[in-house]
């Protein structure tokens, strides 16, 4: 393939082609030709604002160990080795917690029984597959941030801030601060930072107004709870511990030209990513120690990361928060910000009509409880997401969704999700047949094809990008546009008609043979247009279905199982997910070594994980300018 | 015991604060007593989706500059505005992409996304990310005034105001959450191979309560020591402060940026610090009105209030709120218009209005929606409808942007009623800026200078000839009020390109305006972009 280039999303993995006219789209018939990005560099462009400057960092190239950085086969339908292109490496670098991680972290922190709420996103998009790492802290944020902590400082639990028996003030202090400010920091902090907050005067920082201030927190005329917890504050909202930071070693130094060498995590910022991805949080205490530790075991070795994951893959809080990373994956969270017409939800009662957010939890818990189910009870593959059943639904589901049946009775409240049977006739099985995954890529009253189809082509097999569509307001491409008089019969002017059927045979067919489920996933014979639905499709290269004329959900969902691409493309979605940057370009080197590797295991999620987190591309950092 | 910061925190308390954070107050105080000059200050609206179909439902459409001329519907509003008004009828919108990085859609042209962008920025994009967003090559028109103007209050200089800016809106969703419609204002964009990394929008704030807890304080239980509380909490910042030192001097140069943007936020917190506990500016004067407390308001998804017909559309993880009203059967107040789309617009207005009065900052930047507006209107707006073709199955309602393409004489009659909406709300904030109080004894609208503009200069076919432009400013700002501008001389084409040319680049509207701050640029943009400062806006 030959995309020239990864580049990175705004936070979320789906970005459906625009549909201009709100009704349909086409895209550029060069589908079939290369796709390349043009993503490139900052450039000097003389304009009055006196910016520019070229930034490219990029360079070198991480491996697995003993993988090698290219490969071939393997994994089914993975590129071929000669064809791969090296993965950037990531730049030295600060990442802004997410919204999701912030507020865990100050959970788990400060052992709070509920996380405090940012009113302020500052600048993220709810439900991104990852933070993205482009977020700085502007005006509104960092004032989001305070206020969340202002929040919460009542609620610190005494277990906390509590002092020991005999304990003297400064003591206490300066325990706390060292013990909790090593876990807010993910590092330990440094004598000078531990005297800022307890006993000396903490240095100004050039150009603020900010005076020098002498133990601030227990010399303010406090008690001395109220002075640790005022500590803690400052801790909780330090540049330290909003970042994740990514810059190596300290003691990296700059050659004479001003450029840092490559370089990689450390320990602790390797013990950061493990702690945010496994947890979705600070590192827990074992992982603090694994960073502390020099020798093999530590987290300076593959070994001991190996010995980590192991560890976290047991924990139910780690299973969790895979579970909601495979489901960002496949989108599912999207669903919150989808309403549907009511009169698709005429067996609800008019209140849930009226306020569909209930809706939208029961869907989301129950695609949750799939995933769990199908990765961790039944300790199954991956590609199982595709090709498991059963479904699972609480009473306001069963009755939303009444052709279900219970083979131990049905659900009978809310809060319980039953495992359940569609009919067989409706042919469904595994994610992409279930409501929750349509809920969230249909529009309101009608399924989306270019939207469903789309976001399998770029999420579920990970195909490279499809070009911009072209202007569709030309009267030429306006006449396409314009035919038709349903989903169905629009797709079929989009396939028909040059340039629109270069891009779209690419992605509508994956819709087109689901199209027996509607906006919330309900079962339908005939389409909106009253007509009976033909789900017959042919698919065609470069499709990894072609060439393959398939008609039914479980023939499709086996078919992408069995090209492998599903695999594939987990493996760059959570390759993406680690680094924080979406790998758009799906025959890298780097990840085609990891889809190696994967394919020597039994599928899991956890060996996917256990594979992808030990590549040295993960940890690899380019220097950068100083 | 007592530290020296906070000894001297309490003698500065006791003065009202810092030495730098006063300024702005003792000017004001002295300004009152010597009825000196206002400040002058600057507020970039922008309102989405153009006019449709474009000139002749916005601008009466003279041969030459005249005096004498009467609004048509989508700008009606204004008239009791005219006399502070100048409307500019005859700039192009030029955006470009940085040589080194073609692409093939010439930096956004003829798209909302790319419109935005190089409004804002007056500079070429640094390229193409994903399906439209094109990432700003340079900073925002009103962060370029804020660093070099020496009167604007920007950080850097003698007397900075204590929160520099506001960057708001009333919504942000948009096409697949892509940032260049949703974005007016930016930093200079960073080093970095990823252009969507490296430039550096600012997100603007969409909560009126956020905006007003942050700029005003929140309320505080009563006895409340505030003085204690206000020491902690700088003592909090101080340390926020060193470990920010710290750390910039371990990062490479490419986050340089990011940690100087966040140096200014930790300040921008002490305002507020300052302004909660402080006293600075809790208490309200004649010239210096505070807002009352805004609701909180619930936010909804792409498809908004559940009253959407079927409209396909790009998907959006974003939420706001829709023109609909939140609940059933509401009934309009004065703290309420029942459409919380219109309501929470108003509240962010009035907030920049107060914090103008206030000194708090004197730039701002508002945004209704975002260019690709995805704000919920009915299907029947104003009295006018949209085919029912458009709309899907339902038939009630749809997102403003999905069927503005449609070009169609009912479609274009129901954009129209919806910009002269966003008009009416605009006309209806400024004659609010000209009603309240200035500490020159004269009125806030005489010392603003106000640029209203959108993206494109009409919705169905994204031209950006001709884009529809307003300056407001009253005795004070230099605008030649009551004018309308024809723009002839130049080399670019008029909106429909057949009938002839004689137009100019949107720059050249932002060269002339420069100056009136104290900033003169010869260029901005490449050498398309502009030609020189465009005579007639002002004296």
């Amino acid at each position: 393939m030959a995309g020239t280039s990864i580049s990175k999303t705004r936070s979320v993995s789906w970005q459906p082609l625009l549909l201009v006219a709100g009704l349909s789209a086409c895209a550029l018939s060069a589908c079939t030709a290369a796709v390349s990005r043009p993503d490139g560099n900052p450039n000097s462009n003389g304009n009055a604002n006196g910016n520019g400057g070229n930034g490219n960092a990029n360079g070198g190239n991480g491996s697995i160990p003993g993988g090698g950085a290219s490969t071939s086969g393997g994994s089914g339908a993975t590129g071929n080795s000669t064809a791969c292109q090296a993965l950037p490496t990531l730049q030295r670098r600060l990442w802004r917690l997410s919204v999701e991680q912030y507020q865990q972290a100050v959970k788990d922190l400060l052992q709070l029984p509920a996380a405090p709420v940012l009113t302020n996103r500052g600048g993220e998009a709810q439900w991104a597959f990852f933070s993205d790492a482009s977020l700085r802290v502007d005006d509104s944020f960092q004032y989001g941030l305070y206020e969340a902590i202002e929040s919460i400082l009542p609620t610190i639990p005494a277990s906390v801030t509590a002092c020991q028996g005999g304990e003297a003030a400064t003591a206490c202090a300066t325990r706390i601060a060292t013990s909790f400010g090593a876990k807010a920091f993910r590092r330990p902090l440094s004598q000078a930072e531990i005297t800022a907050l307890v006993s000396a005067p903490a240095q100004p920082a050039s150009g603020t107004t900010a005076a020098v201030s002498a133990a601030p927190f227990l010399s303010a005329g406090t008690d001395t709870q109220t002075g640790i917890k005022l500590m803690l504050e400052a801790i909780l909202l330090s540049p330290s511990f909003v970042y994740r930071t990514e810059l190596g070693p300290s003691t990296l130094a700059a050659d004479a030209s001003g450029n840092y060498p490559p370089t990689a995590l450390t320990p602790y910022e390797v013990a950061t990513q493990l702690g945010f991805t496994f947890l979705g949080s600070t590192p827990d205490a074992a992982l603090e120690a694994a960073a502390a530790d020099t020798s093999a075991n530590g987290l300076g070795s593959v070994t001991g990361i190996q010995a980590q994951v192991d560890r976290l893959l047991a924990l139910p809080a780690v299973k969790g928060n895979l579970t909601t990373i495979v489901a960002g994956w496949f989108n599912i969270g999207q669903l919150f910000l989808k309403t549907h017409d009511t009169s698709f939800l005429s067996k609800l009662s008019a209140a849930d009509q009226a306020d569909q957010t209930g809706v939208q939890g029961d869907l989301y818990t129950s695609a949750q409880t799939f995933i769990n189910d199908t990765l961790w009870t039944k300790a199954g593959k991956i590609t199982d997401l595709l090709g498991s059943t059963p479904g699972f639904f609480n009473s306001r589901l069963a009755a939303l969704y009444p052709e279900v049946t219970f083979a131990n009775g049905a659900p009978t409240s809310l809060t319980t999700f039953v495992a359940g049977t569609w009919p067989d006739s409706e042919q469904r099985v595994g994610l992409l047949t279930d409501p929750s995954y349509f809920w969230a890529q249909s529009d309101p009253a009608a399924n989306s094809i270019v939207k469903r189809g789309k976001a399998m082509h770029d999420d579920i097999i990970c195909a490279d990008a499809i070009p911009q569509p072209p202007d569709l307001t030309s009267p030429a491409l306006a006449a396409i546009v314009a035919l038709g008089d349903s989903e169905i019969t629009k797709s079929d002017a989009r396939l028909t008609h040059s340039p629109c059927n270069g891009c779209h045979t690419q992605m509508d067919p994956y819709s087109r043979v689901l199209q027996h489920f509607g906006p919330i996933g309900n079962y339908r014979t005939v389409d909106e247009a009253g007509r009976p639905i033909d789900t017959s499709v042919t698919f065609s290269a470069p499709s990894p279905l072609a060439p393959q004329t398939i008609a039914d959900p479980k023939a499709f969902a086996s078919g992408l199982v069995a090209s492998g691409k599903v695999n594939d493309c987990a493996v760059q979605k959570m390759s993406s997910y680690l680094i924080g940057s979406m790998i758009e370009t799906f025959d890298t080197c780097e990840v085609d070594a990891v889809r190696t590797q994967f394919a020597k295991t039994d599928g899991s999620l956890s060996s996917l994980f256990k594979t992808v987190v030990v590549a040295d591309f993960v940890r690899a950092r380019a220097g950068g300018t100083k | 015991m007592s530290s020296y910061k906070f000894s001297r925190r309490s003698v500065l308390r006791a003065a009202g604060g810092s030495a730098a954070l006063l300024l702005p107050l003792i000017r004001n105080i002295e300004a009152r007593a010597a009825g000196g000059k206002a400040p002058l200050r600057l507020l970039i609206i922008h309102h989405p989706l153009g006019a449709a179909p474009g000139g002749a439902t916005w601008s009466p459409q003279l041969p030459a500059t005249s005096t004498t001329f009467k609004l048509p519907m989508e700008s009606a509003p204004f008239a009791p505005l005219q006399s502070q008004m100048v409307m500019i009828d005859g700039l192009n919108m030029v955006p470009a992409t940085a040589a080194k990085n073609p692409d093939s859609k010439n930096g956004g042209h003829l798209t909302h996304e790319g419109g935005i962008v190089a409004m804002m920025t007056g500079v070429p994009v640094l390229g193409l990310h994903g399906q439209a967003d094109y990432c700003a090559g340079g900073a925002s028109i009103d962060q370029l005034l804020l660093a070099q103007s020496p009167s604007l209050g920007g950080p850097k200089t003698a007397t900075p105001t204590p929160f520099g800016h506001l960057a708001l809106a009333a919504d942000v969703r948009s096409d697949r959450d892509e940032v260049a419609p949703r974005t007016l204002s930016y930093n200079a964009p960073i080093q970095n191979s990823d252009i969507s990394l490296a430039r550096q929008p600012i997100p603007p704030e969409t909560q009126p309560l956020n905006t007003f807890n942050r700029i005003f304080g929140g309320a505080l239980p009563t006895g409340t020591d505030t003085s204690a509380l206000l020491a902690q909490k700088l003592s909090v910042l101080d340390f926020m402060r060193g470990d920010l030192a710290r750390m910039n001097t371990l990062i490479p140069a490419s986050e340089k940026d990011r940690l100087a943007a966040h140096a200014v936020a930790i300040q921008s917190l002490e305002a507020s610090l300052r302004a909660s506990y402080g006293g600075q500016t809790t208490t309200s004067t004649s010239t210096c009105a505070h807002p009352t407390a805004p609701p909180n308001y619930a936010t909804v998804g792409e498809t908004g209030s559940g009253k959407i017909g079927g409209i396909s559309g790009s998907s959006s993880n974003l939420s706001g709120v829709d023109y609909y009203p939140a609940v059933a059967n509401c009934t309009p107040s004065a703290a309420t218009s029942c459409h919380p789309h219109q309501d929470v617009a108003m509240n962010q207005l009035r907030m920049i209005k107060a914090a103008f009065a206030c000194d708090l900052v004197r730039v701002a930047t508002f945004m209704y929606s975002a260019g690709t507006n995805w704000v919920v209107y009915p299907s029947t707006f104003q009295g006018a409808s949209i085919p029912s073709s458009a709309l899907g199955n339902n038939g009630q309602s749809t997102p403003h942007h999905p069927p503005s393409h449609a070009g169609d004489a009912q479609t274009n009659g129901w954009l129209n009623q919806i910009n002269q909406f966003y008009s009416t709300m605009t006309a209806q904030i400024l004659q609010e800026f000209a009603m309240t109080p200035d500490v020159d004894g004269g009125m806030l609208l005489d010392n603003t200078i106000v640029v209203y503009c959108t993206e494109v200069a009409r919705a169905w076919d994204h031209n950006q000839n001709n884009m529809p432009l307003l300056i407001f400013g009253g005795k004070n700002t230099g605008v030649k009020g009551g004018t309308y501008l024809k723009v002839t001389g130049g080399s670019l084409p008029v909106q429909d390109p057949a009938t002839g040319s004689g137009n100019r680049p949107f720059n050249d509207m932002w060269l002339a305006l420069a100056p009136q701050f104290g900033v003169n640029w010869t260029s901005l943009g490449n050498s398309t972009q502009y030609t020189g400062p465009l005579s007639g806006i002002f004296t």
